[in-house]
Formats: C-alpha cells, sequence, structure tokens
C-alpha cells in the first residue's frame, strides 16, 4: 500500500474516534484486506465501538450476551433505476450529506463495497414473487465510515399505486441474538413473533464487583455437569460474599445464579441436540441435568419448542 | 480416517485425532456463520470431542455475538483449541476473542507447529 493510501486509512481513523469522543458509536470503519498493524488497530476500534454502543443500551448490564443493533429511522423512495426520489432528514443526518447531494443519485452509491452486493443480490428478487425483505446494509458516510442499519426493502409491482419504486426504511433497536432465536422458533411452530420488553432502570455494580460476577459466571461455564456449588462457598471462593454475589447475578445478568446456570446449560444443550446425534439422555447428563424428561421440560420453556421438534427440524 | 469439509468460509479436517480448521481468506464471521461453522464442525466429528487447531490468517473480522457464541456452546465438544496467528490483525482478533474467557482451555501459537505439540496433550 502506497504512503497516500495508509494516510487515508489513519484519517478515517481518526474521523472515527472524532465520533466516538463526541460519543457516537453507532459508525464503524471500513476494513481492507490488509492484515497490518493499521488493519489490526482499525479491527479494534471497530471492537471497542460495539462493546461501548451494546453496554450503553444495556444501561445495567442486562442481558449481557445479547448485542444491540442501532437504526435510525431513515426513509428512502427510489425511482424504478434505483435512484433517490425522496428520503427524510435522517439521511442526512447519518450520513453526513446535504440532501440535495442524496436527491436523484444512485442509492447503491451510498453503500459499503459490501453492503453493493447484498443489495445487488436483493434487486433480483424485486422480479420474484416476493416483494419485502430485511437486510443489513451498511451506509457509507461522506467521510468514509460505515453505519451498519438494519432495513427493510418493500418493491412495488408496476400494477400497485407506486409503479415499480422501492421503499426502504431502517429499524429501530433490535437484539441481534434474538432475531435468530426468534427466527428458529417461528421456524418451528409456525407461530407469531414474540418480543419481550428488557428490564430496565437497574442500579449499576462497582467495576470490580462486575468483574467479580463475570469471572463467576465464567468459572460455572466451565463445569456445566456439575450441580451449582454452595453459593456461600462460590462467593467466597472469587473473594466477595453470598448477599453480593445473589445482587450481582440478578443485575450483571439479569437472573439468579441458579437460571442463569440453567441457562447456559440449555444454550449448550441446544447446540448438541441441533448438531449431533447423541440421545437427549446423554445430552442431558453432559449439560447437568439429571433426566431427559427435565431437559425437555426447561427447553422447551426456554425456547419455545421442545428438542424432539429441533432435531427433527435440522437433521 | 480422514474427514475433509469444505464450505465458503474454511476447510476443516481430522487428522491424528485433532481438527483442522482453516478460515478462507478474508472471511467476515456474523451471528448466523457462527451457528453454521460450529453445526458444520460438529458434523464431521460425530459425537466425538476433539482438540482443534485453528488457523485464522484468513479471518477479517468476527461481530461480538460471534465471539461469544464460539468462545461459550459453540466450544461443545472441543477438548482445547490452538489458534494459530502470526500477523498483527489475527494477534488482535485473538486478544478479542479470549477477552470473554471461553470455556475450554485456549492458546494463541505463531507456527503450527507449536500449536500441534500444545494440542498433543489433549489428543
Amino acid at each position: 500500500m502506497t504512503d497516500l493510501e495508509n494516510r487515508k486509512r489513519l484519517e478515517n481513523i481518526f474521523n472515527h474516534l472524532i465520533k466516538m469522543s463526541s460519543g457516537n458509536f453507532s459508525y464503524r470503519l471500513e476494513r481492507t484486506n490488509k492484515t497490518d498493524e493499521l488493519e489490526a488497530l482499525t479491527a479494534l476500534v471497530n471492537g471497542t465501538s460495539e462493546e461501548i454502543q451494546d453496554a450503553f443500551f444495556h444501561q445495567s448490564y442486562i442481558n449481557l450476551h445479547d448485542s444491540y443493533r442501532f437504526a435510525s429511522q431513515m426513509f428512502f423512495l427510489l425511482d424504478e433505476q434505483f435512484n433517490i426520489m425522496e428520503l427524510n432528514s435522517s439521511p442526512s443526518k447519518f450520513l453526513e450529506y446535504h440532501t440535495e447531494d442524496l436527491l436523484n443519485n444512485p442509492f447503491e452509491s451510498f453503500l459499503s463495497d459490501n453492503s453493493k452486493k447484498t443489495w445487488g443480490k436483493t434487486l433480483k428478487l424485486k422480479s420474484s414473487k416476493k416483494h419485502e425483505k430485511n437486510i443489513l446494509l451498511e451506509f457509507k458516510t461522506k467521510t468514509n465510515l460505515l453505519l451498519p442499519s438494519y432495513c427493510k426493502v418493500i418493491f412495488f409491482s408496476n400494477a400497485s399505486f407506486l409503479k415499480g419504486k422501492t421503499i426502504i426504511t431502517s429499524f429501530d433497536f433490535i437484539q441481534a441474538r434474538k432475531i435468530i432465536e426468534e427466527k428458529l422458533e417461528r421456524k418451528i411452530n409456525q407461530s407469531n413473533d414474540t418480543t419481550k420488553a428488557n428490564k430496565s432502570n437497574k442500579k449499576a455494580l462497582s467495576f470490580t464487583d462486575v468483574a467479580i460476577i463475570r469471572a463467576i459466571g465464567e468459572h460455572l461455564n466451565t463445569r456445566l455437569q456439575l450441580p451449582l456449588p454452595n453459593l456461600k462457598d462460590l462467593a467466597h471462593e472469587f473473594g466477595t460474599n453470598e448477599f453480593k454475589l445473589k445482587k450481582g447475578f440478578k443485575e450483571l445478568y439479569g437472573m439468579t445464579a441458579s437460571k442463569y446456570l440453567k441457562n447456559q446449560r440449555l444454550r449448550k444443550a441446544h447446540v448438541l441436540i441441533a448438531d449431533t446425534n447423541k440421545s437427549i439422555k446423554t445430552i442431558a447428563k453432559m449439560v447437568g441435568l439429571k433426566r431427559g424428561n427435565h431437559l425437555s421440560r426447561e427447553f422447551k420453556e426456554r425456547f419455545g419448542y421442545s428438542p424432539t421438534k429441533l432435531r427433527s427440524k435440522t437433521k | 480416517m480422514e474427514r475433509y469439509t469444505e464450505n465458503n468460509y474454511a476447510s476443516f479436517w481430522l487428522q491424528n485425532g485433532i481438527i483442522h480448521f482453516v478460515y478462507k481468506n478474508q472471511v467476515s464471521i456474523k451471528y448466523p456463520m457462527a451457528i453454521k461453522i460450529v453445526a458444520d464442525r460438529l458434523k464431521i466429528q460425530q459425537g466425538v470431542s476433539y482438540p482443534v487447531l485453528c488457523n485464522i490468517k484468513g479471518l477479517k473480522e468476527i461481530d461480538k455475538d460471534s465471539r461469544r457464541f464460539l468462545s461459550n456452546e459453540g466450544s461443545s465438544l472441543i477438548t482445547a483449541v490452538a489458534f494459530v496467528s502470526h500477523t498483527p490483525l489475527s494477534s488482535i482478533l485473538t486478544k478479542l476473542y479470549t477477552r470473554n474467557k471461553p470455556i475450554i482451555p485456549t492458546e494463541v501459537f505463531q507456527t503450527e507447529q507449536e500449536a500441534l505439540e500444545y494440542l498433543s496433550q489433549y489428543v
């Protein structure tokens, strides 16, 4: 890479850090195919934005294992050639262009190279029967930063009022992990979508408390097949007390230590049921649940479908 | 017996009791792909636990959900992991990965030889 290109990469990193320093963590740096120090720094800055963004939306650490995706409500109306005809005020704000610079330009020209490919594939749907699709698009700002947004793309047929036009709207906050889980649940149960609101307004823990509770959680993950230890002993082992442990689990993970362990066991069981041929009874034993029917009951309650149904769908 | 699998993001095979896993060039891992990676790996393992040698030279990026999944329930039926990383980028990616403590022994090496020596204790 030439000095000029490297200088440009460094400049993008500065731009991004300036955005972060003013409290905006929604943007990402575009990655190159390099594996050098500058690329390592770029990956690290992106990883850091992702962590901080999630920490902000979690507020009090609830659902530590889930990520949120941020997307402002952008709205685009495209003509038959996919040029931008109309838009609301958000794209100009978030992509840093004047509205006039966006209007009448190809929608594609405001996407990252990766997303241009996704967009190209999506356009093929226009001629098929399916007229709506949810996709993740990375918008590219004027200063070369990426803004990943979950979008709904709606194509209108020539017969409709909007004659061959396309509408793109970006979503609101979404929990990425939840989307996948719910998609599978819907696929299995053919039932309707249900989203659970997250608890909020929890009191935050001190940095040391968080580190200790995290360490205890990680410790439990490594010994799922064993029973939950006595909480008092467990707390002492990690230099805290039973009260703080109980309070910490509720605040950090949003559940008791026992429920946390059960949740981790069920997550592991999910993978083993979906992707191995081991019997439910064997899997129950591997994840520390006494009997197969115990696993089946808890599993159904957690994921909304039974282990046997999951297995029949993934085989 | 050698069992070999190849798909869009990696090739992997079982050799001398170790799963060798090599990411293809410029792979970006998002959560749905992480789920597929684990499913494909477990398919060739046929219910048996193995250590994994993971060459991440080709890995471009991996998001937070994927990191958490792979280092947690996604590590099912793995006895230990040795990452082989020798570029500044792959070294940062392994640091991000191991920040959430993986549930199984995980080490990072510069060469495949060192990695295989480490894994030999888990075969």
